[in-house]
């Protein structure tokens, strides 16, 4: 071997030239038909073989890779002339249902924790895979398991584009009140919530932070080329106590005291809706301190829950 | 009729094929290597070896890698090859995490044969991309189960064996919770990992955060399959009627004239739901069972009571 590395010449002392010329073989035939005479070409002007091949030797060759396994089939293309091809072969991806079941498991453990980018990426390898190994059943479950196969992927690898540049965009959106309509975003970011995606960002119309449903979004109809922020936000600060004092908190929540029983949080957003909905969701564990207004409004609506249960 | 006479074959080239249909499942024994190209004759003295180089040679003239490490075959660089792209080496690398959070056996040792199928066929534009792909992997489980693998191990396990348990539990508070159950299985959700269980009565479902749970103890009793889960039934209004997205485990029951809409959930964490539902506000409403309504009433009347 250290000789042919210096001199790159073959000797059959190095290697078997049986079983070098069939590995050229299976190489040539798995990648395209080939003719008799156009092997005996590709071995006589291969560097290290350098000698044509009888028609015999080459169907002892053929038999053994049958015998492997190799679906090897003779083909007549437009010229008339017959060519040998591999259309199979034992190397080519297989699965036992077993081997695909336990993936799927996987799969199915890590679609809630990934990141939306990950996420795609992963039913993407899924989907090559099932082609692979011809198999749409295990494509199919795999997209059963997947929050995004209501989606159209190639809008939802634009807005995560989007978002990464923080670009302003115009979308049109199938609302389910007002049906389908244009709104201009600042695009923030894409998430999962509740086995469901969704686009954050700062809508122009509303002047405010807000969420859309990915599935409801039907194009991107512009990634405009300079951004500006819309003019007349209104922020509400919000305080509030947690009695659970493992929450996890957003973006736009901090800490401002903590004691051993409590934490205080101050958020400020120019969505309260989304706040509202979000401290509901504490129940008992989350006592509104400030402001007023939201606090009141916040009671109000726990007083018309209850006047729901007793008046419905 | 004639017998067909066999076609004739190079028995030393299916030998080499056959070697390498074995690297393209794993490692290979060198002991395996030897007696396959000895045709079980090797006795140390025959020439064997050399013939195995002459074989050896052939495939890494061809472009073949094969590595040999503590007496064992590992192709580096197969024959046929597959097209992977960086999302699909990180994808892979992904899959790998999953899989070592599996308890040993069967489902484990099938996972890793998946994965290993894929990487054994790399190419050289996937075999270059592997250290990247580690460098900028987004999710790192070890994240949250550096300390717990062994936990979540456990826990798969008491799935598979299907045998009941007696857990101890910390809420949201850090109340202990005493809770005889059957386990279902592992939930991974939002970078957290929750134990799904049966109640001891089949009727009430609990996802359990792994790193909530104090201690668990088999009972030397089954699971039971025949269990029905208690079946909620709530109405959602308005805006929340044309929004609302219905989980894998709901169905629509009926639609109100109002445009309301009447939903069945079953196979739900009854605290999840409960949490959920009070986000809707007022536009939810719990319609049955009792014990639940009057759960989400005792939830809100507890809420407002912080403000009186």
């Amino acid at each position: 071997m250290k000789e042919f590395i210096k001199t790159k010449k073959v000797t059959y002392n190095l290697m078997s030239f049986t079983a070098f010329k069939a590995l050229v073989l299976f190489a040539e035939l798995a990648q395209s038909p080939k003719s008799y005479k156009e092997i005996c070409d590709i071995f006589y002007n291969h560097p290290y073989l350098r000698e044509q091949i009888s028609i015999d030797t080459l169907r002892v060759y053929i038999n053994s890779l049958k015998r492997l396994g190799c679906e090897v089939k003779r083909v007549k293309g437009e010229d008339k002339e017959s060519r040998y091809v591999i259309t199979k072969h034992p190397f080519e991806l297989k699965y036992t249902p077993e081997q695909l079941q336990s993936a799927l498991k996987v799969f199915k453990s890590l679609v809630k924790n990934i990141d939306i980018e990950e996420l795609v990426a992963l039913e993407e390898l899924f989907e090559k895979i099932g082609g692979f190994i011809k198999d749409e059943d295990f494509i199919n479950e795999a997209r059963k398991l997947s929050l995004i196969r209501e989606i159209d992927r190639s809008i939802l690898k634009d807005l995560i584009e989007c978002c990464k540049n923080k670009d302003q965009i115009i979308i049109t959106y199938d609302s389910p009140n007002s049906g389908e309509k244009k709104i201009e975003i600042l695009a923030d970011k894409i998430e999962i919530s509740n086995n469901k995606i969704y686009l954050y960002g700062t809508g122009f119309e509303h002047k405010q932070y807000g969420i859309f449903l990915v599935n409801r979004i039907k194009k991107i109809d512009e990634i405009k080329i300079e951004k500006s922020m819309p003019e007349g936000i209104e922020e509400t600060k919000v305080v509030y106590e947690l009695f659970c004092p493992n929450a996890e908190l957003e973006s736009y929540e901090k800490i401002i005291e903590k004691t051993d029983d409590k934490i205080v949080i101050e958020a400020l957003t120019s969505n309260t809706f989304l706040l509202r909905q979000r401290l509901l969701a504490y129940g008992p564990n989350c006592k509104i301190i400030s402001p007023d207004c939201f606090k009141d409004e916040f009671i109000q609506l726990l007083k018309d829950m209850k006047a729901g249960y007793y008046c419905g | 009729m004639a017998k067909k006479t066999p076609e004739k074959c190079n028995e030393s080239c299916i030998k080499m094929f056959e070697f390498l249909k074995k690297l393209y499942v794993g490692e290979v024994d060198f002991k395996w290597v030897i007696n396959h190209f000895s045709d079980g004759k090797y006795d140390g003295t025959s020439n064997t070896h050399v013939t195995l180089n002459k074989y050896l040679n052939a495939l890494k003239i061809f472009g073949i890698k094969i590595k040999k490490t503590n007496g064992k075959y590992r192709m580096l660089s197969p024959l046929y090859k597959m097209k992977f792209d960086l999302n699909d080496v990180k994808s892979i690398n992904l899959l790998k995490k999953g899989c070592d959070l599996l308890p040993d056996g069967k489902n484990k040792s099938h996972c890793q044969e998946f994965i290993n199928a894929l990487e054994v066929r790399y190419d050289e534009t996937a075999q270059s991309l592997i250290q990247v792909a580690e460098t900028t992997q987004n999710l790192d489980l070890a994240f949250y189960h550096s300390e717990m693998v062994e936990q979540v191990k456990q826990c798969e396990k008491y799935c598979q064996d299907k045998q009941k348990l007696e857990i101890i539990f910390t809420d949201d508070k850090g109340n202990e919770i005493n809770l005889l159950c059957s386990p279902v299985e592992t939930v991974y959700q939002k970078r957290k990992i929750y134990l799904r269980v049966n109640s001891n009565s089949g009727s009430r479902i609990y996802e359990i955060p792994i790193d909530n749970i104090k201690s668990v103890h088999p009972i030397p009793s089954s699971v039971s399959g025949n269990t029905m889960p208690t079946t909620i039934v709530f109405r959602i209004k308005n805006r929340l009627a044309k929004n609302y997205k219905i989980r894998d485990w709901e169905k629509v029951q009926g639609f109100e004239t109002d445009g309301s809409k009447i939903i069945v959930n079953k196979n739900e964490d009854f605290n999840i739901l409960l949490n959920r539902l009070m986000r809707y506000g007022n536009q939810c409403e719990i319609i049955s069972p009792k014990f639940i309504k009057d759960e989400m009433i005792n939830l809100i009347n507890k809420t407002l009571s912080n403000y009186q």
